[in-house]
């Protein structure tokens, strides 16, 4: 793609004003809290719009797109059951005991509700997948420009990496929301001006319809957002309700540091709770906004696309006029950044409170904090770019990665409800629960061929290794010791959080 | 025996029509679970006691969008 000299400017002007504005906000930091939490004065709308644009990068963008080409409007369900119920069940359960609780981490929820294992193998679990996942995303995104725009790969990821690292070094979790507000408005942009020329181009929404169903029967389900239980795809009914409904979209909004960081941020526990809902209606229009793309790109292209994450570049070839390519570069660029500086802020965060004031200096004063934690962006900024490449020699690390990751979703929120509703479930008893469920997860992943008739059932795979991590939780819990109830006051659902004892048993927790 | 189990397979005779009406009800019973918290717990921490702060009717306009969609398509 050539990008004409308007786009430049947009493109300047784009990247401009992020910067301006991250190192604006960068005179409100005075604190590890102002930092980590934008010094918990985040309001429910911000905070809404950056969980959605969080949870959507550029290769989703692209992805996504690739899938709906494939295999139709089912893969819709990751955004649509795999968000509502979940945020629900996070705005009126999850959040308000940890925004209460004034933690920064989850694992140091974790830590306060069980010990101090626990909370650092999640801890440690969490750094090693974002540390890692970083230098994918950049890889994978360098291509991505590269492919789109013909830039070369160490500029787009240099240039990324430097702007992303200035606003997210100098103004923290408020310059990483902030820009993100911003950069969902520009995401929306983008994707509609290609949605409304491409459907422009087939004749209409209904034009689309016939378009595909025309096309032969193996396309009469392009359209059906519930699959048979015996399909061959990875996305049957099932697997999407119990899997994905059940565990796998809680385990995202309940444990998922990035995702949760910003609401323990918020001014109050009750925009707290608001932000998840408000973002949930955010997120019923991302799959209009990815996924018609690619059925624009089924209709316009025909089904002979061999690589599905090709169609959204074809068809910014195809239908984007002169001057519209500098918007979807920028569309692309706020879906990348805004990915990786929540990414950054959220283990910089992990590396602080849960590593270094834990175990490396406990003594450190708040400005050393603040300063570690700033440190620590810039380390892994630079880890990521450095081994960004690396990706290409070992194909499937991306999925070797999210598959890897995958394993602890189901465990991990299994021993978060029973954290939440059950006052007996025991420290030692959820640690064994935790390292059950993921042992069970990998075996059955390694014995995927023998034990599922789909080829790829992470879905099925989530659900049972929660169910393992729940029991094996409850039993071990029944064989060791649990914690007193006066360290579980504010922890605990139905233990009081109200009153001073309460509030002083939480102050109590946060200094051990 | 235990493919048929990890696999679901017993449902594999459920229809579509079916899997959809579980998938409603699971909407339905987020909604009721919403309802099931006091007022006084929805709206702590709300600088004031307005009805479109009652975080239980955000829920019923969130949990409509699926319900919609998923009744249409």
């Amino acid at each position: 793609m050539i990008l004409a000299p308007i786009d430049y400017v947009i493109v300047a002007i784009y990247l401009i004003g992020i910067l301006f504005l991250g190192i604006y906000l960068s005179r409100y930091i005075r604190s590890s809290s102002d930092y980590f939490l934008a010094g918990r004065m985040l309001p429910f709308w911000a905070i809404g719009m950056s969980i959605v644009v969080t949870d959507i990068g550029a290769t989703d963008m692209v992805g996504l797109a690739g899938q709906a080409y494939r295999y139709g409007i089912a893969v819709a369900n990751f955004d649509w059951l795999g968000s509502f119920p979940a945020m629900v069940i996070a705005a009126f359960v999850f959040i308000p005991y940890y925004w209460r609780a004034g933690i920064y981490t989850i694992p140091e929820y974790l830590g306060r509700r069980f010990n101090t294992t626990v909370r650092t193998t999640q801890s440690v679990i969490w750094i090693l997948f974002i540390a890692l996942d970083l230098g994918v995303i950049f890889y994978a995104s360098g291509l991505l420009l590269q492919q789109l725009m013909g830039m070369d790969y160490w500029t787009a990821v240099i240039m990324t990496a430097t702007i992303i690292g200035i606003y997210t070094y100098c103004g923290g979790l408020s310059a990483v929301v902030l820009t993100d507000v911003v950069q969902l408005v520009i995401m929306f942009v983008g994707a509609v001006a290609i949605i409304i020329l491409g459907l422009w181009e087939v004749g209409g929404w209904n034009g689309l319809v016939n378009t595909i169903h025309g096309m032969g029967p193996e396309y009469s389900n392009h359209f059906n957002l519930l699959l048979p239980a015996d399909t061959k795809t990875p996305y049957p009914w099932t697997g999407i309700l119990f899997g994905l409904g059940f565990v796998m979209s809680i385990a995202y909004f309940v444990g998922n540091q990035t995702i949760v960081q910003r609401t323990l941020g918020a001014k109050s526990e009750w925009d707290a709770k608001a932000s998840m809902l408000f973002g949930a209606l955010f997120k019923a229009l991302i799959p209009v906004l990815v996924i018609t793309p690619g059925l624009i790109g089924l209709a316009l292209l025909g089904g002979a696309v061999e690589d599905g994450d090709t169609v959204i570049p074809a068809l910014i070839g195809k239908l984007l006029p002169p001057g519209m390519a500098g918007l979807m570069f920028v569309a692309f660029l706020a879906a990348l950044m805004s990915s990786i500086d929540s990414l950054l802020n959220s283990v910089a965060v992990l590396w602080t409170k849960d590593i270094y004031e834990k175990f490396i200096r406990p003594q450190a004063s708040d400005k050393e904090l603040l300063y570690v934690g700033r440190i620590f962006i810039l380390v892994l900024l630079v880890f990521a770019v450095r081994t960004s490449t690396l990706s290409q020699q070992f194909e499937g690390m991306y999925t070797f990665i999210q598959t890897l990751f995958s394993f602890f979703q189901g465990p991990t929120l299994a021993i978060l409800l029973l954290g939440i509703f059950w006052k007996r479930c025991a420290p030692w008893g959820a640690f064994i629960g935790l390292v059950s469920g993921i042992c069970s997860a990998g075996l059955m992943h390694y014995h995927k061929a023998s034990l599922f008739t789909i080829s790829d059932p992470f879905l099925f795979v989530s659900f049972w290794s929660f169910l393992v991590g729940f029991v094996v939780t409850i039993v071990a819990s029944l064989f060791t010791a649990p914690r007193p109830d006066k360290e579980l006051y504010g922890l605990v659902y139905g233990m009081v959080m109200e009153d001073e004892q309460a509030q002083q048993a939480l102050k109590e927790q946060a200094h051990d | 025996m235990i493919k048929s189990i990890l696999d679901f397979q017993w449902a594999h005779a459920l229809s579509l029509s079916t899997a959809k009406l579980l998938f409603m009800l699971f909407f339905l019973f987020i909604i009721v679970f919403a309802w099931s918290f006091k007022r006084d717990y929805v709206y702590k921490g709300a600088p004031d006691q307005k009805l479109w702060r009652d975080l239980r009717i955000w829920v019923i306009v969130v949990m409509s969008i699926p319900m919609g969609l998923y009744w249409y398509f």
